[in-house]
């Protein structure tokens, strides 16, 4: 754009009052236009700023129906887990019972107690643990005093004696620990086990040792033997016969011994077995003993 | 930047006088053109007597008076810059400064106006303060409202401005003074001023200022035009001169009352 130059030094310039009216009103018409349209942006944005509002409004109402619905959920979830830890806690109570050896334990006590002393009531709880209370009755004390000697390999301790018209009472508690006892029983068929595995390895470190005793003897025997002109092949003939018939003993002794322990094992680990069925038969014919007279 | 030059115009005189070279000329509208109306010849504003001022009034309307100088008493200087301040008072520090640089008079004594001609070039037109102050009072005193103070030369490139391809310089004759400015798409990059007794002695001038520019702006002018309102003056010299070194001269309608504002 080309700008004129205004040069114009006179003292007393006069002022082009159209041309400044004009140039008034359309800056005034310009600023008019520019609040207007100010002010239509402004109301345009307002509106936009109110239905945002509505719509958070709308959201914040979602959200607090969603807190209270989660709110609920929690409370059932809680619910829920409470009834479900109260349901574990019964399992766990019911496999506590379960595995409570209460017959072993009384089949203990019938082996300890002598002749001539009788339980007048006994009380086993699962919740006591091994702990089993015993109250005796016996015409002599000796018989008595032999049920605590009995009774003292179990951490016995007497509660209470007494003596009634020549009839003697006595109050113990002992610990049976036939839980234990099954522990220890899975202990020993592991070890069986192991035993039966280390048989095999010994077994085999027989054979080889067999055979590497065979090949020392027939190297000592062909040192040892001076070599002869006559008759030198019938020689190392014989001794090798011998030497191999050395060898076919040993290992068959070895061999032998490994299995003769196997056996005996086996025969262990057999009657555990076979004692152990016959334990838990018992329990389950007890239990449904039980369940009968509990349904009665 | 002023705002004020954008916003606020200034209302046109209804009739003008222009101070030549040792005469003076009224200017009135007749049909809505400015018209010479008189010619007071062997005057000159600024020795003017009463009986000189009353003869003017005489022939000037009780009404707005400007008035139109040549350019014999202003100093025209083209500043440029790496850049020009926005601020209209940072960019007059700076004229100023550089003024006083060039200028070895003291820039308190003129009035001082500049102009931004493009990017980085400023137009620094320095008028004697003393001087205007002489011929408001003159006017003043006689009941003449002069509200109107310019150049000519000013007003000739504000002229040649509104044309759609402009000369690339142009010679304003004024009898003895010849002022020659150059313009690159209608902005001026080099003004020269020199007096001659003899019409023989502007060719020259002419040629030597063209070959100078040529030198040192590698401008190579093509087109020229000649403003003169002095009677009886002949270029033809200066225009064989110029055909020689293949600038044309432009003729152009409107080429009345080019030294009067737009």
């Amino acid at each position: 754009m080309k700008m004129k130059i205004k040069y114009n030094i006179a003292k007393n310039k006069k002022l082009d009052t159209r041309k400044f009216f004009l140039f008034c009103v359309g800056a005034l018409l310009f600023s008019v236009l520019f609040i207007a349209l100010g002010v239509n942006n402004l109301a345009v944005q307002d509106k936009k700023l109110s239905t945002q509002k509505k719509t958070q409004e709308q959201y914040k109402t979602r959200l607090n129906d969603m807190r209270k619905k989660t709110g609920e959920y929690n409370e059932g979830i809680r619910r829920i887990n409470s009834m479900w830890r109260s349901r574990v806690r019964l399992a766990n109570s019911l496999i506590v019972n379960k595995s409570f050896n209460t017959v072993g334990k009384l089949d203990i006590i019938e082996e300890l107690l002598p002749v001539g002393v009788y339980i007048k009531s006994i009380s086993i709880a699962a919740e006591n643990k091994s702990k089993v209370q015993i109250s005796l009755v016996s015409d002599a004390y000796p018989r008595l005093f032999e049920a605590y000697k009995n009774f003292s390999k179990y951490d016995a301790a007497i509660l209470n004696e007494s003596v009634k018209a020549g009839i003697y009472n006595a109050a113990i508690t002992v610990i049976l620990k036939t839980e234990k006892k099954e522990e220890v029983t899975d202990k020993e068929e592991i070890k069986g086990k192991e035993e039966a595995k280390d048989g095999e390895e010994l077994k085999d470190k027989a054979v080889k040792d067999d055979q590497v005793k065979d090949e020392k003897i027939k190297d000592r025997a062909v040192k040892d033997e001076p070599v002869k002109d006559e008759e030198p092949q019938d020689r190392g003939k014989v001794k090798d016969r011998a030497v191999k018939d050395n060898a076919v003993r040993d290992r068959g002794k070895a061999k032998d011994k490994v299995v003769k322990e196997k056996k005996v094992k086996g025969a262990k680990l057999k009657d555990r077995k076979v004692k152990d069925r016959k334990l838990k038969d018992r329990e389950k014919e007890k239990e449904e003993v039980k369940e009968k007279d509990e349904k009665e | 930047m002023d705002i004020t030059k954008f916003i606020i115009n200034y209302r046109q005189p209804s009739q003008y006088i222009f101070g030549g070279e040792n005469y003076i000329e009224i200017y009135k509208p007749v049909d809505k053109v400015f018209k010479r109306t008189q010619v007071f010849e062997n005057t000159s504003l600024f020795d003017i007597d009463n009986y000189g001022i009353e003869e003017i009034k005489r022939e000037l309307a009780d009404k707005e008076t400007g008035l139109i100088l040549n350019s014999a008493n202003f100093i025209f200087n083209i500043l440029e810059f790496e850049k020009i301040p926005f601020w209209e008072g940072l960019r007059k520090d700076l004229v100023q400064w550089r003024l006083q640089k060039v200028f070895p008079e003291d820039i308190g004594l003129y009035e001082h106006d500049f102009f931004k001609l493009d990017k980085n070039k400023l137009l620094s037109i320095l008028f004697k303060r003393a001087l205007k102050e002489q011929l408001e009072k003159t006017f003043g005193e006689n009941g003449i409202q002069l509200v109107y103070l310019g150049n000519s030369t000013i007003e000739i490139m504000n002229h040649l401005k509104k044309l759609k391809t402009g000369p690339d310089f142009f010679i304003e004759v004024d009898k003895s003074l010849s002022v020659v400015v150059f313009l690159n798409n209608s902005v001026p990059y080099y003004i020269r001023k020199f007096r001659s007794d003899k019409d023989v002695d502007i060719t020259p001038e002419i040629v030597k200022t063209v070959n100078f520019v040529k030198k040192n702006y590698s401008i190579v002018p093509a087109v020229y035009t000649i403003v003169s309102n002095a009677a009886g003056f002949g270029f033809d010299a200066v225009r064989e001169q110029l055909s020689r070194l293949e600038i044309r001269e432009l003729n152009f309608e409107q080429k009345k009352n080019l030294l009067l504002p737009a």
